[in-house]
């Protein structure tokens, strides 16, 4: 039965499905927070990234105590701390920091400026205004600091942004090629590609496009003859080497005896589902790593931030362009599409007006639901050490400093976990919206 | 013949059956196997049969919506069976189709005007999105709507509306040939009335050659001027629509017919109830496909496909016995 | 309750309570089904008609549907009476399958397809009548010998989706049956179906309703089933009793507008010859339960539509003689009309 009082538009319906999911009301409320502190990471943080200094050192300082309660009059007072003295513990030769009340109390001062550490907003606006701070030679360090010194707040709104963004873009990527590819092999599956021209179709435009298949194949051809040479000239003679010779030539002699005469037809979907197969069938985290060891690992950092981008989104397009296929698949046999094709529509138009749409409501929930998994991934491949590098900074990264010294840094410096907990509450964060997006825009789940 | 628009040959449509591991061919529906009809200007032609008799694959062959396996297709005089896309555009804005389902025929995310307008936009009819909207607006009255419901979605429409809707769509090109597949089976009985009489209106007014695709006979009866009687792919009898239901010469035809229950409860007639179901369309039998389920058959009929030959004026039927009925 | 009664409603009413407000999809239905009779329900979709037979299972899916109001008095094989909106959910499940059957319009998705449909109809007949398995089979294979599948005790050991469709019906009768229910619910049993075998489930339902006695209660919404299976007629508008009448005089005088209206739009085969040029259209939709016209809800389709009259409040179910009944304010004077 069809409501026929309400114009509500869809969107309107999701909106209002989505608020009655409390728990993903407050997931997009957290990740409101992480972003907005991420992308104006200098306001937010205290110092800079990188900022340490060699006298007196600061390594594993943990997080400065804030006072509320004079020690004088006993009353409240405003914040304040107090600096801090550096001592060395004489068995285990760790520091150990002390308040030190002679140098007198330090007020948090907000809206500080800091000269000595301007900051740019966007890459583009230069400032030195940060929310909060304590005048020097006093520190804050709300979470502590790292083995050099440096606060490991600041370090983690840094790292936010990084490992943020690299699972959206992630996501991004990997949702391009999945829709494409994906719609693609819906919507031709059953009409095979024409990949090569037999000689007797050229003429008009196959009088190009004839010899320019034949050149792709050939190409094609010749490389897998010369790939079987280089595997006999690295390795020698062997069983393998003449199986990988005999797999080359019969490459080449089905391709010449079938160029000429019959065209060579590719169904996008096999080619395409078959990808996705084999990108499946190997474990993530080492083909990560493999494809990572394909790259050269000195490059400067921010190449390789692009890089974890692109081979995490590559790894992770199949699931959804595994998804695409089939909605591309039902949508194609729907009547409204056949009504277009009656009207005489072309395929672009019948692939973007009413095809893709219709998978939009899975690919947002998909999307929404894989940023996490891109997120921890990312973390992974920085724990690893091959993720983004200094001078940037992930959280994969920080928890990667994190485990120097073994169990000890967790029962000596328990603060330097707090990048995992800012891991764990964005991932889940993520994983509410996707889950109240699932219920706000799947008809059958509405109550 | 004289003023014929649409004129079927032979049409045979075979859908493949891929099995294997190599997804080779290894059988084939032949959901249709040989039909043969024409229909003149301004005149409906009815085409009924129960699931699997194919009459919607040839609704669909017809506009070439799906690609025949064989046969011919004559549209006004011209073959287009075998024209490519690009030769085949400005015959998509003279023929048309109206789809039984009114629910997956309308897109969702589109809202009334543009799904109607969409067929304009494509043959570039009305230079302005003034003058399409205007057009809409003017469709929308035609079908009985108002033009206030440019903006809503489509969900926001009874069965009966929307498929008002898809008739506005496929009117808006001003076709000269709709095929309508079974556009009233999926409405609530009061609203048949409504859309059977909208059609009937639009024909005479518009001046439409229609293709009526249904089950329901009685429907099928009201609207045409003559009546194709399907059955596993091929047509069993043809013939002008009140001659057909008065005086049925196929078996097919004559158990069809008293199959359907008549709503009077005083009416009492001899049933031919029909044993057995219809054959597999991939395994049909041999000879005439209808000899399993029909009680005048004789062990020739396994011989010889019959023909669809001429038994009274505008009369075909395709039977080898012509001492019954 | 009568003794002749095996199933009376009284005054049901079935709410849903959906995010845009009350859907009063049964509101205030009576009717009786008497032993051995078949009753059929007539009305298009939104009319209360399968949500009744719901009910009647107790079968309403709850969040969001829910029985607000009314009794369901059923009589029992023991002949005991009772009110089945107020038996628990274990008392119920006794009385379903093996007092009560039901028969559904999807014979695809009404089977289960990982059983075979002899394990199918034995696991029926072990629930309810505790009897062996290999007694089951037997009594299986008699089920479907009895509703006309040819080789019965080959088909036992068959998929549903190695039958066709008015084969997968037959096994829901026969599964339906199997208990030797009082009442079968047959819910649109052949809408899914083509009119040849159409023809055969109802003569199937016929024989089987002189050989074992049950009654039933017909949902359709197609005219001419009714007149060929019925005893008594209920048409139903937008969650109400609109009429009720023998199946003859129905067909013949009906007295409500939409009942008239109905029987009137239908095209009609028997009546080819002196068919008249266009269908007599109700005119408009059917009403969206949600938001229903104040007064009679049919009456922005009426023709005899009196402003002031008709759309102030719910015209009563009133008697018309002969045991019929109509929810119509002006049903003497339309009855005139005509006359």
């Amino acid at each position: 039965m069809t409501v026929q009082a309400s114009s509500q538009s869809q969107f309107q319906i999701a909106l209002r499905q989505f608020r009655k999911h409390p728990l993903a009301v407050w997931g997009l409320r957290i990740l409101f927070v992480l972003y907005t502190v991420a992308a104006f990471a200098g306001f937010f943080s205290p110092y800079d990234p990188n900022y340490y200094e060699l006298y007196p050192p600061k390594g594993y300082h943990p997080p400065t105590r804030i006072h509320f309660v004079d020690p004088e009059t006993g009353g409240l007072s405003r914040p304040f701390v107090y600096a801090t003295r550096r001592t060395l513990d004489p068995v285990s030769l760790q520091p150990k920091y002390e308040e030190d009340p002679s140098q007198g109390k330090f007020y948090i001062r907000f809206f500080v400026r800091t000269p000595d550490q301007p900051y740019t907003l966007f890459r583009v606006f230069r400032s030195d205004l940060r929310l909060f701070g304590v005048d020097p030679p006093a520190r804050i360090f709300l979470m502590g600091t790292d083995n050099f010194g440096r606060d490991l707040f600041s370090r983690l709104i840094y790292g936010a942004q990084v490992s943020l963004t690299i699972g959206i873009l992630s996501a991004l990527v990997s949702f391009v090629l999945g829709m494409v590819l994906g719609g693609i092999a819906g919507y031709y599956s059953g009409r095979p590609f024409t990949l090569s021209l037999p000689l007797r179709a050229w003429r008009g435009l196959g009088l190009l496009l004839g010899p320019l298949s034949w050149a792709l194949w050939g190409g094609l051809g010749l490389g897998a003859l010369y790939l079987a040479w280089s595997y006999y000239r690295l390795t020698g003679l062997g069983f393998f080497q003449v199986l990988a010779f005999l797999a080359a030539a019969w490459v080449g002699v089905r391709l010449v005896l079938t160029l000429p005469f019959r065209p060579i037809r590719i169904d996008a979907d096999d080619l395409v589902m078959r990808a996705v197969e084999i990108i499946a069938a190997i474990p993530t985290l080492f083909l990560l790593i493999s494809l990572r060891a394909v790259f050269p690992t000195n490059v400067d950092p921010l190449t390789t931030f692009y890089l974890v981008v692109g081979l995490l989104g590559f790894i992770g397009w199949g699931g959804l362009a595994r998804v695409v296929r089939g909605i591309v698949l039902s949508v194609r046999e729907m009547d409204y599409v056949q009504a277009a094709r009656a009207m005489g529509a072309s395929d672009a138009r019948i692939l973007f007006r009413h095809v893709l749409p219709a998978t939009a409501s899975y690919v947002i929930v998909s999307l929404s639901l894989t940023i996490p998994g891109f997120i921890l991934a990312e973390s992974g491949l920085s724990f690893l050490g091959l993720g983004v590098t200094e001078p940037y900074t992930s959280w994969g990264l920080l928890l990667q400093g994190a485990q120097q010294g073994g169990f000890a840094s967790f029962v000596d410096r328990p603060w330097v976990l707090w990048p995992g907990f800012f891991i764990f509450v964005s991932i889940m964060a993520w994983n509410f919206v996707g889950d109240g997006l699932r219920d706000a825009l799947d008809p059958r789940r509405r109550r | 013949m004289n003023g014929v628009l649409l004129e079927v040959k032979d049409l045979k449509k075979h859908f493949p059956i891929r099995g294997g591991v190599l997804s080779r061919v290894v059988g084939s529906v032949k959901a249709v196997d040989g039909v043969s009809f024409s229909i003149r200007k301004g005149e409906v032609l009815g085409l009924v049969g129960e699931s699997g008799s194919g009459k919607t694959t040839v609704g669909r062959t017809v506009l070439r919506l799906i690609e025949p396996t064989g046969g011919r297709i004559l549209f006004d005089g011209q073959d287009i069976t075998e024209l490519p896309r690009e030769k085949l555009r400005p015959f998509r804005r003279r023929m048309q189709i109206i789809f039984q389902d009114p629910f997956s025929s309308l897109n969702p995310r589109m809202t009334v005007g543009d799904i109607i307008a969409e067929p304009l936009l494509i043959h570039g009819i009305g230079k302005t999105p003034k003058e399409r909207t205007e057009r809409v607006a003017e469709l929308l009255k035609l079908v009985g709507l108002s033009p206030d419901h440019m903006r809503r979605y489509p969900h926001e429409f009874s069965g009966g509306q929307r498929q008002r809707i898809g008739i506005a769509r496929a009117l808006a090109v001003a076709p000269e040939f709709i095929v309508a597949d079974e556009p009233v089976s999926a409405l609530d009985v009061s609203i048949q009335a409504q859309v059977v009489n909208l059609l009937q209106d639009l024909k005479e007014e518009l001046g439409l050659t229609l293709l009526f695709i249904a089950h329901d006979l009685a429907v099928v009866e009201y609207i045409s001027d003559r009546v194709a009687v399907m059955y596993l792919g091929k047509v069993m009898e043809l013939a002008p629509a009140r001659e057909l239901y008065r005086n049925p010469k196929h078996p097919y035809t004559e158990a069809l017919l008293s199959a359907v229950p008549i709503p009077d409860p005083t009416v009492k007639r001899e049933r031919i109830v029909l044993q057995g179901d219809i054959p597999s369309p991939i395994n049909p039998p041999s000879g005439c496909v209808f000899r399993t389920r029909c009680r005048y058959a004789l062990p020739e009929c396994a011989q010889v496909v019959p023909e669809l030959k001429e038994v009274a004026p505008g009369h075909y039927k395709a039977c080898i016995r012509d001492d019954i009925l | 309750m009568d003794e002749k009664r095996l199933l009376e409603v009284k005054d049901l009413k079935v709410h849903f309570f959906t995010d845009d407000g009350v859907v009063k999809a049964v509101d205030g239905v009576s009717f009786h089904v008497n032993r051995g009779e078949t009753l059929a329900v007539v009305g298009e979709s939104g009319s209360g008609k399968s949500v009744t037979s719901l009910a009647i299972m107790r079968l309403i899916p709850s969040p969001p549907g829910r029985i607000v109001g009314g009794e369901i008095l059923f009589r029992g094989k023991d002949g005991k009476v009772r009110d089945l909106t107020k038996l628990s959910e274990q008392e119920m499940r006794r009385i379903r399958g093996n007092d009560i059957a039901m028969i559904f319009q999807e014979p695809m998705t009404s089977l289960n397809p990982v059983y075979t449909v002899g394990d199918q109809i034995a696991e029926a007949i072990m629930l309810h009548q505790g009897k062996s398995r290999k007694e089951a089979m037997e009594l299986a294979a008699h089920m479907l010998e009895l509703v006309g599948i040819p080789e019965p005790r080959k088909r036992l050991s068959n998929y549903p989706h190695q039958m066709s469709g008015g084969m997968r019906q037959r096994v829901m009768i026969a599964m339906a049956l199997s208990c030797n229910p009082s009442l079968l619910i047959a819910d649109e049993p052949t809408t899914a179906l083509d009119v040849t075998i159409q023809a055969q489930i109802l003569e199937l339902m016929k024989k089987l309703q002189e050989e074992l006695g049950m009654a039933i209660l017909f949902i359709t919404h197609n005219l001419g089933v009714v007149a060929e299976m019925a005893d008594r007629v209920v048409v139903m508008y937008a969650g109400r009793v609109v009429e009720q009448a023998d199946v003859v005089p129905l067909f013949q005088e009906p007295l409500h507008p939409y009942t008239r209206g109905l029987l009137r739009s239908v095209p009609r085969l028997d009546l080819a010859a002196e068919r008249k040029e266009r269908l007599e259209a109700i005119p408009g939709n059917v009403p969206n339960p949600l938001y229903l016209p104040p007064g009679c809800a049919f009456h922005p389709r009426c023709k005899h539509f009196v402003a002031g009259l008709c759309d102030a409040e719910v015209p009563p179910l009133e008697d018309a003689g002969d045991g019929r009944q109509v929810r119509c304010v002006r049903w003497r004077e339309i009855r005139e009309v005509r006359a």
